[in-house]
């Protein structure tokens, strides 16, 4: 290929001519952005993404259709081109109407994916709910009790009945979480040798401690109080959250730190400079405000008259605290609520809340209001304290005054004021005043220069936390104020993503919000969409009776059962977007930081077609790139997707009938680039989730697509396959492919062994079957196994081995066999066709009815060497998709194709037309070829019902053709026919490279993998072990591979049946069945018909709790040979020396 | 100098006389079918012959009768009724003698509408209602299939290109690529397949110059593609044109089979072994299929969308194969270049447009219809002289040329030559031929919303800019006139606009903000008026006035009568009022009222 030489931004490269320009600048690390282009797809040009300068050229030149020439200079980030490109943006997001993320988790302080935990829980994955939760908050069981619960209030169920209990979910996940301590474990990144003092052990600092930890620092935290946890454990009483709980994920936290000293106070222990001093590289302080607010009337000192932070935190240390049996609680927050229910706890009468404003204001969470109310707390709203009455120095009554709202403050609530005159006094026995904390300045004693804000809280960057102080950062209620829990620990992973960047010596900058696209609030909804939704009601968390509940601090929220984890979870609507993680128009968004209110977000103008199989399609998200049209019209070749209407109007749409045409390939779904076309999820709720890539190879065909199973947790999510070019498949599927998640997965899978118990199977034990085996496998002399071609190479090396070895026999075949060819001459040794081959191949004739439907990948590389420069030929019974890409076509029934080409081969030999390099060293070939043919030619041409010129034209094509591949379906053709197909390639030169020659093509994924290994694959083979077991020779079967692989003509009456199945069996005739692994539970590899060995990896443990090599090793045991479990290496330096010594 | 028609001879031979009645898609639209009808049995027995033709141009004047006879003029009547008929025959086509009053030309003499056709230099509207369009042997009659069979027997193909390169003719269709370029990359373009195609596939709203041409001279077009095949090497032609032209359809089914059956088409013409198959594909009123990559895509049988360039048509265009596409006007004139030579064509025009164009004419004007002028005449020569001034007598405000793809010229420049550099410079285009003459009553934000409404829904759908860019403007637009404006909206129009031009996948984007943008540039102070001030200036923006009735008002209680929403009340004799949260302002009411009572009022609200 010439080169040619060019510049883009300035980089001098060099590229292949005739190449374009976007692959070029994208294969040299200049990533061009584009929604609508695709390699594998003509240059079409929609999005205009993809605009770049070009020296000499006009405006704006779109790189996605032109190509490469010499001298190029090409700028791809100019003002104007970074304009156009964030228009277009813009343009496309006032016609996308959707949210990127729920408005529960935008409304979250923490930021979690809500929507995410919450699919977990509903699909039964708790577990993987919790670790989700942990990415952004280290308290699931601690915050989901105590939360407030931002989320919820934006919850879209608001506008149909209740939200979905979010928090409570959040708690069953990290309770669960707390249960399952295995799981518990974070996965550290190594030391980086890079220490951090955390000053506060409260949910600020224990987050930011946890989140430091996790990226290999080494941090040490300090704290006033005896224990860790701060408000959480000293302001939140055990009731509301039990210490046992709160200490379980303060543990899981400090088992990461270097150290932790407790009774350590900032300002009077020690200072932030002298932790510099010593060492510390970086400082995080999170000391929350303990400091009270002054009610401003005089009495606050006197006896019986407490703070509320400081009743409650004696409460929580046990120090013992003297109330009495009339108390009056000061202020409506949550801290209120808590020394009420506290004091009511204790044993008070009589408790008071005296707030200034009216219910509604009240800044606790009304719940707590409400159950307050049912623990039986009076409130006196309205009044305000004036001042305290006192006998003996000790409180004895509180002088309140009425209040009235006035105009709203700048808080945006009614301003109280006082009416005069309207002075009252309530006894009591003591007072609690909860009317809010603040920083205790005197602490940061020692260091002037940390400056502080106009409120007297530490100044931070609100983005990254970081202070004045470079290496100094702060987070939590010292920063903002009181606040909550869930804020402070948000703030302490934000200060920990800064300090990380400040240690690994980058800049410090604020984590990159994605861009977030958004159907409104709640307000701007439109409630009659969600009129058609089933309405569900919320499940209420079972909970202790007030008069229960009252005399103790036992926790009275009990926690949800799976059960009703799992229903409530299945209530989320799931408003985000299934595409969220690889949104090609959020990424873009979010890179040229495109403003959304610019021009305003689209509407939604579409119903959600929801009923095909597969595939949910919103056209209210689709960007029109017109990649799904394109893909299953040039690729696929189906057709069935098409624009309709035009301007603004223009949609997509599937053609009529398109429910029988669509082949649920889903390359659609894979090549949209927005969420506009999705997968129907298998599992009660879609997610999303960020999945786990595996590399795998499709057990379906030998072609050997690249698989990645796309997995969540043990499940398989979905499966694509990477477009890249080093596969065979280079990005495309079929739907064998994209659909095999369902079987791996299905309800049909078996899951224990079962015996046979007087015809009828029962489930087992491993042990009993094992057992069963060893009397079973005892009694028989004649046994042949028969394996399944979707097994790996390594277990059929292994599974052949245990024939050989263990049961001495050498009646070891395929459960599918096929054509092979015995023609061992030079050829067999020679390389490969293969489809790379293939595209650079001038003919391609294809013998076999059934490409498109069985092997569509082989028939799209057809197409496409035929777009390119191949002509495709076709040799069928009957017209098939193919037939529109061909250049010639001869209509043969599969009896006549023997004879069809012992015709070609008599035209070559009668005509001297072979190679005579090949005639001169197998005379003896051309001989026996010779014997073969049709006596009269003429005669012969004539009985094919087709014009013999026509024969004569295809003949003459293939012996004119430098580079011709004959492709052959070896489970449709006889051995012979494969045999006289090879000869013919054979005896006219026309085999040998990748480029020439006949490749064969098997329905399963590793039929080559077992030709290699040594399996008997053949049909003769096959007959062969079939008169065997006719004739009573074999009276044991062994059989590794799914029941319908296995033929009628095998299960004889007299012969004791071993299944090794992935499957329930239907059949009970079985004597063991036994549960294998499939190939997405195995480690291994395939080879396929071109002789690439593929590796494939587990995605999941196996589902029967054995794979299929420690399977075979126990059965050798069974029948009393000894077989170690191979290493993954070891079974791979078998299956490559097998490769060499065959 | 011609002498004035009163001083005209009265009396002229009856001998051969001929009747022609105008029968294109205007005039039958105007009932020139009845007329022809009616003239069918009256003429029986008289020895007239009766004939009919395409479009004269006059639209303003259809139906129109052309009367000749042995060494008379042509004599032109319009607005001829049936009625009129038997007048024409007795004393015209028997006696002789023209009626002078009916008659809108006479040639040679000066009649009120001499002008509107003595100011027009006619190339390819020359035979255009002369000839009938449905006879080969009248196209013969006029030197038809002269200039092929000169090119083929006298002219290599490059000769042939050579006299359009020297005639400096331009692509009609508005694009203004020199045609001798184009003809000459198609021919050097590698390949024995090529197509040429004609772009009959008139989208412009307004416009209907190919529709003319086609219906009245559907021959020319034959013989255009036939030369551009022979001095390209392609042997296969194609006519895109719109199934909403049945007429000019039918005309040239009927003009190809002809030509066929006279060898004029098909194979070794005149002798030479030129072959030349010609074909018609219909297209289903897409405007975007006038761009010519939509319209390979269409003529394949898919939907009409542009594809990018490269590669570009003349390397692989319809099928993959070598393809150059010219407009209808642009091929009517090549025969006459070929056959008169490149002089007798560039002696018209300017130094870089030679030639001449056809127009069509509308908005406020007193002569309607279709003109050719020679390339290098002014707007106001235009709209004074051919088109008699404006018809509602307001001052000229803005001519808009190039259709939805243009821009508006104000009054101010009105002095513009029409050709391709002048109007380019001031940021208008030449366009197919669409020219909208607007009078002060216009409102020019509610023009360019006009024009963006219709680009915006002929977008094809493909490209975001032209899809959503031009959707986006509109509703910009929309909210203006509607009282909604915000400050700002104006630079947000420029910003999209520039984008959108630069941003667009074809032409149809690339141009769509033209109005807009000159719009602005010249008239920005009435989108301030109504952003800032909430003022229509022109009156029109619904949302901006108000209807009042002034002390003029004597209470007769006509307008109350006829408004359709019961919004005016009042006593007899005495001043009515409007109800504004009743009124429509459909304006009805000012229409009917004789003592110009009601006020139209703008700018109150909201300020």
């Amino acid at each position: 290929m010439p080169k040619v030489n060019l510049i883009i931004d300035g980089k001098q490269i060099v590229a292949e001519k005739g190449k374009i320009l976007l692959e070029v600048a994208r294969e040299n690390g200049i990533s061009i952005p584009s929604l609508c282009h695709d390699s594998r797809l003509k240059p079409f040009g929609s999005c205009r993404m993809c605009v770049v300068e070009i020296e000499g050229m006009r405006g704006a030149v779109q790189s996605c259709g032109i190509k490469v020439s010499e001298g190029m200079v090409v700028k791809t980030n100019t003002d104007m081109i970074i304009g156009l490109r964030r228009t277009a943006l813009e343009l496309l997001l006032t016609e996308h109407c959707g949210d990127c993320i729920a408005p529960c988790q935008v409304a979250c302080p923490a930021t979690i994916d809500i929507q995410g935990f919450i699919a977990h829980i509903a699909n039964g994955q708790v577990l993987e709910a919790a670790k989700l939760i942990r990415e952004k908050l280290p308290f699931p069981a601690s915050i989901g009790r105590v939360c407030p619960r931002f989320c919820e209030t934006a919850c879209r169920r608001n506008l149909m009945e209740d939200p979905i209990s979010i928090c409570f979910l959040k708690r069953y996940a990290g309770d669960e979480d707390i249960l399952n301590e295995e799981n518990y474990e974070s996965t550290v990144k190594p030391d980086t040798g890079k220490r951090v003092a955390v000053i506060g052990g409260g949910p600020a600092g224990l987050a930011a401690a946890y989140y430091l930890a996790l990226n290999g620092h080494r941090v040490t935290i300090f704290d006033s109080a005896p224990e860790l946890g701060g408000m959480m454990k000293y302001g939140i009483p055990e009731y509301r959250l039990p210490k046992a709980i709160l200490n379980k994920e303060i543990e899981a936290i400090t088992d990461l730190c270097e150290n932790v000293f407790c009774n350590k106070a900032l300002g009077k222990d020690f200072t932030i400079k002298q932790l510099k001093l010593m060492g510390f590289d970086s400082v995080f302080v999170g000391i929350g405000s303990w400091l009270d607010q002054s009610l401003r009337c005089p009495g606050e000192n006197l006896k019986g008259v407490y703070s509320g932070i400081d009743f409650l935190g004696k409460v929580a240390m046990n120090k013992p605290v003297e109330i009495g049996k009339k108390v009056v609680v000061v202020g409506g927050g949550n801290t209120a609520m808590d020394a009420t229910r506290t004091a009511i706890r204790m044993g008070a009468d009589e408790v008071t809340i005296v707030y200034r404003r009216s219910r509604n204001e009240m800044p606790a969470s009304s719940i707590e209001v409400d159950q307050a109310e049912e623990e039986g707390v009076k409130l006196q709203l309205l009044s305000n304290p004036v001042g305290f009455v006192e006998s003996n120095g000790k409180v004895t009554a509180v002088k309140c005054v009425r209040m009235e709202l006035g105009e709203p403050d700048s808080s945006g609530r009614r301003r109280p004021i006082p009416i005069e005159g309207s002075e009252f006094d309530i006894p009591v026995d003591s007072v609690i005043t909860a009317t809010g904390q603040k920083l205790d300045t005197a602490s940061l004693v020692g260091n002037p220069e940390l400056a502080l804000d106009k409120w007297k809280n530490i100044a931070a960057d609100p983005a990254t936390l970081q202070t004045n102080i470079e290496w100094l950062f702060s987070g939590g209620d010292c920063v903002t104020g009181p606040a909550t829990a869930v804020e402070a620990s948000a703030a302490g992973r934000t200060a920990a993503i800064s300090i990380n960047q400040y240690l690994s010596g980058e800049a410090v900058v604020a984590e990159k919000k994605l861009f977030n696209c958004s159907r409104g609030t709640l307000e701007e909804m439109d409630p009659a969409e969600f009129e058609a939704r089933e309405k569900i009601s919320r499940t209420h968390m079972p909970t202790i009776g007030p008069a229960e509940r009252k005399g103790n601090f036992k926790e009275f929220e009990l926690g949800f059962t799976k059960e009703m984890a799992e229903k409530e979870a299945s209530r989320c609507l799931s408003c985000g977007c299934m595409d969220c993680f690889d949104c090609r128009l959020r990424e873009y968004a979010t890179e040229l930081g495109v403003n959304a209110d610019h021009l305003g977000v689209g509407e939604k103008r579409f119903p959600i077609t929801d009923n095909g199989p597969y595939i949910i399609s919103d056209s209210n998200k689709c960007v029109l790139c017109g990649n799904c049209i394109r893909m299953c019209q040039e690729v696929q070749g189906v057709g069935i997707l098409g624009f309709v209407n035009r301007g603004s109007n223009t949609v997509v749409m599937p053609g009529a009938n398109s429910e029988n045409l669509c082949k649920s390939c889903g390359q659609c779904v894979a090549i949209c680039p927005t969420g506009a076309l999705t997968f129907r999820s298998t599992q009660p709720k879609p997610g999303p989730f960020k999945v786990n890539k595996v590399d795998s190879v499709c057990p379906n065909c030998s072609i050997g697509c690249k698989l990645d199973l796309n997995m969540v947790g043990e499940r398989v999510d979905s499966i694509t396959s990477p477009i890249c070019n080093d596969t065979v498949n280079q990005g495309d599927l079929c739907n064998k492919g994209s659909l095999t998640y369902n079987a791996v997965q299905s309800s049909n899978r078996l899951l224990k062994p079962m015996l046979n118990n007087n015809g009828k199977l029962e489930e087992s034990s491993w042990t009993d079957a094992f057992n069963k085996c060893t009397s079973l496998l005892k009694g028989i002399d004649g046994l042949s196994i028969a394996i399944s071609p979707t097994m790996t190479n390594e277990e059929n090396i292994y599974a052949s081995k245990l024939g050989q070895l263990a049961f001495g026999t050498s009646d070891i075949f395929s459960t599918v066999p096929v054509a092979t060819n015995r023609f061992a001459l030079d050829s067999q040794n020679n390389e490969k066709v293969t489809f790379n081959g293939m595209m650079n191949s001038d003919l391609i004739i294809a013998v076999g009815n059934d490409f498109s439907q069985k092997y569509p990948i082989a028939a799209h590389k057809f197409k496409s060497a035929a777009e390119k420069n191949a002509a495709l030929l076709l040799i069928s019974s009957n017209v098939t998709p193919l037939h529109t890409s061909a250049k010639a076509s001869l209509k043969i029934t599969d009896k006549k194709l023997i004879s069809l080409f012992e015709t070609f081969i008599g035209f070559v030999l009668e005509n001297k037309l072979n190679d005579e390099k090949v005639s001169g060293k197998y005379p003896q070939l051309i001989e026996a070829l010779a014997k073969k043919l049709p006596g009269d030619y003429y005669e012969a041409i004539q009985s094919f019902f087709v014009k013999p010129e026509k024969i004569v034209e295809f003949i003459r094509l293939y012996l004119k053709a430098e580079n011709p591949i004959i492709v052959v379906d070896g489970d449709a053709v006889s051995p012979e026919l494969l045999e006289l197909i090879t000869a013919l390639a054979f005896i006219t030169g026309k085999s040998g490279t990748s480029t020439k020659g006949v490749m064969t093509l098997y329905p399963k994924g590793n039929t080559q993998g077992q030709l290699d290994m040594g399996i008997q694959v053949d049909t003769r083979d096959y007959q062969s072990i079939v008169a065997k077991i006719k004739s009573g020779k074999i009276k044991g079967l062994l059989v590794f591979g799914t029941e319908e692989e296995l033929a009628p003509e095998l299960l004889q009456d007299g012969v004791k049946t071993i299944l090794i199945t992935p499957f329930l069996p239907k059949k009970q005739q079985f004597d063991i069945v036994l549960p294998s692994a499939t190939f997405a539970e195995t480690n291994g590899s395939y080879t396929n018909v071109e002789g690439r060995i593929q590796p494939l990896k587990a995605g999941f443990s196996p589902l029967g709790g054995k794979n299929n090599l420690q399977i075979i090793s126990d059965l050798a045991k069974a029948s009393g040979y000894s077989m170690d479990v191979p290493t993954e290496a070891q079974a791979y330096s078998e299956v490559i020396s097998k490769l060499f010594n065959k | 100098m011609s002498k004035d028609i009163n001083e005209m001879k009265d009396t002229f031979s009856t001998e051969n006389t001929r009747v022609s009645v105008g029968l294109a898609s205007c005039s039958i639209a105007a009932g020139a079918q009845k007329v022809y009808n009616a003239f069918e049995t009256a003429l029986e027995g008289i020895p007239a012959e009766l004939d009919f033709s395409g479009c004269m141009g006059m639209c303003y004047n259809e139906p129109l009768v052309e009367v000749t006879s042995k060494d008379s003029p042509r004599f032109i009547y319009g607005k001829i009724t049936p009625d009129r008929v038997d007048r024409i025959i007795k004393e015209h086509v028997q006696g002789g003698h023209p009626i002078k009053e009916w008659l809108v030309y006479a040639e040679g003499m000066k009649t009120a509408d001499s002008d509107f056709i003595d100011k027009q230099q006619r190339i390819i509207l020359k035979n255009c209602g002369v000839i009938n369009p449905e006879r080969i042997d009248s196209y013969l009659s006029v030197d038809g299939y002269k200039a092929i069979e000169k090119a083929i027997k006298t002219m290599t193909p490059e000769q042939v290109i050579e006299e359009i390169k020297d005639s400096g003719l331009r692509g009609r269709g508005g694009g203004g690529f020199p045609t001798g370029m184009k003809w000459s990359f198609a021919r050097k373009a590698p390949g024995n397949v090529k197509y040429v195609v004609c772009n009959a596939d008139e989208g412009d709203p307004g416009a209907f110059m190919d529709r003319s041409v086609l219906e009245s001279n559907p021959h020319s077009i034959i013989e255009g593609m036939l030369i551009a095949g022979y001095a390209t090497g392609a042997q296969e032609g194609f006519i895109y044109i719109r199934a909403e032209y049945p007429l000019a359809l039918k005309r040239l089914n009927i003009a190809i089979k002809e030509a066929n059956k006279k060898n004029y088409l098909g194979t070794n013409l005149f002798g030479s072994d030129f072959n030349f198959k010609l074909s018609i594909r219909e297209g289903a009123g897409a405007f975007v299929c006038g761009e010519e990559t939509a319209l390979m895509m269409s003529v394949e049988g898919k939907r009409g969308m542009p594809k990018i360039r490269p590669p570009y048509p003349t390397e692989s265009g319809l099928f993959t194969k070598p393809t150059f596409i010219n407009n209808v006007e642009t091929l009517a004139n090549v025969a006459y270049i070929i056959y008169n030579g490149a002089g007798a064509f560039n002696k018209y025009g300017t130094e870089t447009s030679k030639g001449t164009k056809v127009f069509a004419l509308a908005g406020s004007i007193n002569r309607g219809g279709l003109i050719e002028v020679p390339m290098g005449i002014t707007i106001n020569e235009i709209v004074y002289d051919i088109a008699n001034g404006l018809s509602s007598g307001l001052p000229l405000k803005a001519v808009q040329t190039g259709g939805p793809s243009g821009g508006c010229i104000p009054a101010s420049l009105s002095d513009t030559a029409v050709d391709y550099d002048s109007l380019k410079k001031i940021g208008a285009i030449m366009g197919s031929g669409g020219m909208l003459i607007m009078d002060e009553s216009t409102c020019m934000v509610d023009v360019a919303k006009f024009f963006l409404n219709f680009t915006q829904e002929e977008s094809c759908g493909k490209c975001t800019f032209c899809r959503i860019g031009t959707k986006q403007m509109l509703k910009i637009l929309k909210r203006i006139t509607n009282g909604e404006g915000k400050e700002g909206d104006i630079e947000l129009l420029e910003d999209l606009a520039v984008k959108i031009t630069t941003g667009s996948l074809c032409g149809l984007g690339q141009t769509a903000p033209n109005p807009v943008l000159t719009t602005i540039k010249y008239f920005r102070e009435e989108y301030e008026a109504h952003i800032n001030e909430k003022r229509c200036p022109a009156l029109k923006c619904k949302a901006l006035i108000e209807y009042e009735i002034s002390e003029k008002c004597i209470g007769c209680g006509r307008c109350s009568k006829q408004c359709p929403v019961n919004a005016i009340s009042g006593e007899r004799k005495q001043q009515f009022s409007i109800d504004k949260s009743k009124c429509i302002r459909c304006g009805l009411c000012v229409t009917v009222c004789k003592l110009n009572a009601i006020d139209v009022v703008t700018g109150k609200r909201g300020v």
